[in-house]
C-alpha cells in the first residue's frame, strides 16, 4: 500500500479528487489528508468522492499545521456532518512531543460513528504508558513511523501488521532557482524494500515534501518537479527550472521555459501518464493554467507512478 | 521619576516596527492586532498618557518618540506623504505610489501627476551604497527624480550625486521638508522594457490598445512577450506619458480621510500604502479611537 500524506489545500484535494477513480479501481492507494484550511467545500467535496468510489482514507483530526491546529471540535463537527457512517474513514492522529492524548481522548465521544485509526508517530510519545492506554479501546489499522528505532520501543503497544513507514524524500530548496543545481537526483527505493523490512506500506510527502508553508507569492523562477522510474527499478526526480529569473512580471511565458524542458525529457523516455499528456496539451495550446494546477499535475503524476510500480 | 523611553537599539526597532503595513492591514481587516497592543503594554509606563487615553494617543506618542530618537524610513515617508496631500498636489490630480518595483530596485515613494517623480529616501540609519543602482534603475523610469535626506547630511549627497539632474530635499530641525535643489526634467535615459515591466497585465495591455487600436490575439504563454515587441517600436517619452496615464488610475480606494484630514497624521502613509476601503476606515477608527485600560 502506498500512503500519500497530503496538506488540505485546494490543489492538493483536487489532484484526489481527480485520482478517486483510478484509486478505487486499483486499490493499492490509502490517503492521507491533513486538513489545513476552515473546513472548505473543497475538502467536503473531496471527501464526498473518495466515498462515492470507495476509496480508503485518513483524516488527520490534530493537524500540526495550518488554520486547523487547534480545531479539533470543528474537525469532528466536519465528520460527523459530511461524512457520516463511511467504514472506509480513518481517523488519523498526529503523535509528537506536543500532543496532548487525554483531550483528544475525550473529545472522540463526539463523534457519531465508529472509525478505525491511523496513528502518525512523528517522534517519540514522551509518556509511553499513556500512549498504551490511549491504543486500548481502539482498532489501529495503520501505524506511520518516521523513525525506525521507535517500531522497537513501541513493538508491546502496536499489532506488527500495521507498520507502514513515513518518509521525506524531498528536497526543499529556498529558491526556486536552487533546484537548477541539482536537477536530477534519487527520490525513493521505498517501494522495492519496505515489505523485506517488515512494513506492509510506505508514505511519504510526494513532491511537496514536510515543509508545510501557507504564504503563496509570485516566484521569480518556475519549477516543475517530476517523478519517474528508471529501469534499475529506482524513482528519480527531475526539477524542470525556467531561465530567465530575475523578475516575476511574466511568469506564463517563465511557466512556458520549465515546460518546453519537461516536454522534451518526457518525449525523450517516451513518459505515459495522464498527467505527462496534459502536460503536452498545455505547451501545444500555449496556456499557462496557473502554479497550483501544475502543482496538482505534479502530485497526480507521481501517484500514478506509484500505482504502476504495485501492480 | 523617569518616565521617557530610554533610546536603545531595541526601543528604536521595537517602536519603529509598530508603524508597518503589515500590522494595520490586520487592524482593518480583523479590527485588532495583538502585535500592536503588546507594543503599547510594554511602552505604556513611559508614555505620560491621561486618564482615559485611546490607542491613538499612545501611537502618538510613540511616533513623537521616533521623530526625536530614531528617524527611520517611514518618518520620512509620512513627511512625503502629508507634504503632497496636503500640499500643492491634491488627490485629485495626482497619485502616490508606495514601493513601485522598478527594475532591481523598490522605488519608496512615486508622484504621477503629468509627470513622474520618485523620492528616495536616504535617511541618518542608510548608507549610499546601492544609490547609483538606484538612480539608473529610476532614470529609466521617472523623468524626476528627489533624493530626500536629513539636513545634515546634505553635503555629503551633494558631494557624491555626481548628477545635476537630481533633486535633493532635506528633513529640517522643526520637520519640515525643504527643496536644497530643484529635479531637472530628464528623459534621455527613458527604457521601455524597464517601464513595462513596473506595469500590471491590465496596464500595459490598455497602452498597447490605446496605441495599436488591439491587443495581441495570443495564448497567455506568448501574451507578456509579444505586447512587448510591440511596445519596443513606441517612442520611448510617448510610452512613458501613456505609463503615467495608466498609473494615475491607481487611485487609493477611498480619498475622503486624506481630503478632510481625519487621519492621525502618522498613519498618512500607511494608510496609503494598504489602501483601505470605507468599512476598513471604520474599523481603523474604531481600534484608534479605544480607550486602553
Amino acid at each position: 500500500m502506498y500512503f500519500p500524506y497530503l496538506r488540505g489545500k485546494q490543489y492538493e484535494l483536487i489532484s484526489l479528487r481527480e485520482l478517486s477513480e483510478k484509486m478505487s479501481e486499483t486499490g493499492v492507494i490509502h490517503p492521507i489528508i491533513e486538513p489545513v484550511k476552515e473546513t472548505t467545500s473543497t475538502l467536503r467535496i473531496t471527501c464526498e468522492q473518495l466515498v462515492d468510489a470507495e476509496v480508503p482514507f485518513t483524516l488527520i483530526l490534530n493537524p500540526s499545521v495550518g488554520d486547523l491546529k487547534d480545531s479539533l471540535h470543528e474537525i469532528i463537527h466536519f465528520i460527523n456532518a459530511e461524512v457520516g457512517d463511511y467504514e472506509q474513514l480513518h481517523l488519523g492522529v498526529l503523535i509528537h512531543s506536543n500532543t496532548n492524548l487525554a483531550p483528544l481522548n475525550q473529545s472522540l465521544n463526539e463523534l457519531e460513528n465508529n472509525y478505525p485509526f491511523t496513528i502518525v508517530h512523528l517522534s517519540q510519545y514522551p509518556d509511553t504508558d499513556s500512549l498504551s492506554d490511549f491504543y486500548n479501546d481502539k482498532t489501529v489499522h495503520y501505524n506511520l513511523f518516521r523513525d525506525s528505532n521507535l517500531v522497537r520501543r513501541y513493538r508491546r503497544i502496536i499489532n506488527q501488521n500495521t507498520k507502514v513507514v513515513l518518509s521525506d524524500p524531498f528536497n526543499s530548496k529556498r529558491t526556486n532557482a536552487d533546484y537548477a543545481k541539482v536537477p536530477d537526483e534519487f527520490f525513493t527505493d521505498e517501494h522495492n524494500f519496505y515489505h523485506e523490512d517488515g512494513y506492509i506500506g510506505f508514505s511519504d510527502y510526494l513532491t511537496i515534501g514536510e515543509d508545510y508553508s501557507d504564504s503563496g507569492f509570485a516566484p521569480y523562477a518556475v519549477t516543475i518537479h517530476l517523478t519517474y522510474l528508471r529501469d534499475d527499478g529506482q524513482i528519480w526526480i527531475r526539477h524542470f527550472v525556467s531561465d530567465s529569473n530575475d523578475d516575476y512580471t511574466d511568469v506564463p511565458g517563465t511557466y512556458k521555459e520549465a515546460l518546453d524542458k519537461l516536454i522534451e525529457f518526457i518525449n525523450d523516455e517516451n513518459l505515459q501518464s495522464s498527467a505527462c499528456e496534459e502536460f503536452r496539451k498545455q505547451a501545444a495550446a500555449g496556456h499557462y493554467p496557473g502554479l497550483g494546477s501544475v502543482k496538482k499535475l505534479s502530485i497526480i503524476h507521481h501517484i500514478e507512478l506509484i500505482i504502476g510500480v504495485l501492480n | 521619576m523617569n518616565t521617557v523611553i530610554q533610546n536603545s537599539v531595541d526601543n528604536n526597532l521595537s517602536i519603529s516596527g509598530i508603524f508597518s503595513n503589515s500590522h494595520f492591514k490586520r487592524v482593518i481587516t480583523n479590527g485588532k492586532s495583538n502585535f500592536i497592543d503588546a507594543k503599547i503594554d510594554k511602552y505604556i509606563q513611559f508614555l505620560e498618557l491621561n486618564e482615559g487615553a485611546t490607542r491613538k494617543d499612545a501611537l502618538k506618542a510613540m511616533y513623537s518618540y521616533l521623530l526625536s530618537e530614531y528617524r527611520c524610513e517611514y518618518v520620512y515617508k509620512n513627511f512625503i506623504t502629508k507634504k503632497i496631500l496636503l500640499g500643492r498636489h491634491s488627490l485629485n490630480t495626482s497619485t502616490l505610489l508606495n514601493e513601485f518595483r522598478v527594475g532591481s530596485s523598490l522605488a519608496d515613494l512615486v508622484l504621477i501627476n503629468g509627470k513622474s517623480v520618485v523620492y528616495e529616501i536616504k535617511t541618518e540609519l542608510d548608507t549610499p551604497e546601492r544609490l547609483e543602482d538606484q538612480l539608473a534603475d529610476y532614470r529609466k523610469t521617472f523623468t524626476h527624480i528627489y533624493l530626500v535626506t536629513h539636513h545634515s547630511l546634505i553635503e555629503k549627497y551633494l558631494s557624491i550625486l555626481k548628477d545635476e539632474e537630481v533633486g535633493l530635499i532635506a528633513l529640517t530641525n522643526n520637520f519640515t521638508l525643504s527643496e536644497v535643489r530643484e529635479a531637472k526634467k530628464e528623459t534621455r535615459y527613458l527604457d521601455i522594457t524597464t517601464m513595462f515591466k513596473s506595469l500590471r497585465k491590465e496596464e500595459y495591455s490598455n497602452i498597447i490598445e490605446s496605441e495599436y487600436g488591439e491587443v495581441p490575439d495570443v495564448p497567455n504563454m506568448y501574451y507578456f512577450k509579444e505586447c512587448l515587441k510591440l511596445a519596443e517600436q513606441m517612442p520611448p517619452k510617448h510610452f512613458h506619458k501613456l505609463m503615467t496615464t495608466e498609473l494615475k488610475k491607481r487611485k487609493p480606494k477611498e480619498t475622503t480621510p486624506f481630503k478632510e484630514n481625519l487621519l492621525p497624521e502618522y498613519l498618512n502613509s500607511v494608510c496609503m500604502a494598504i489602501d483601505p476601503t470605507a468599512n476598513q476606515y471604520d474599523r481603523l477608527f474604531q481600534f484608534l479611537n479605544t480607550k486602553i485600560n
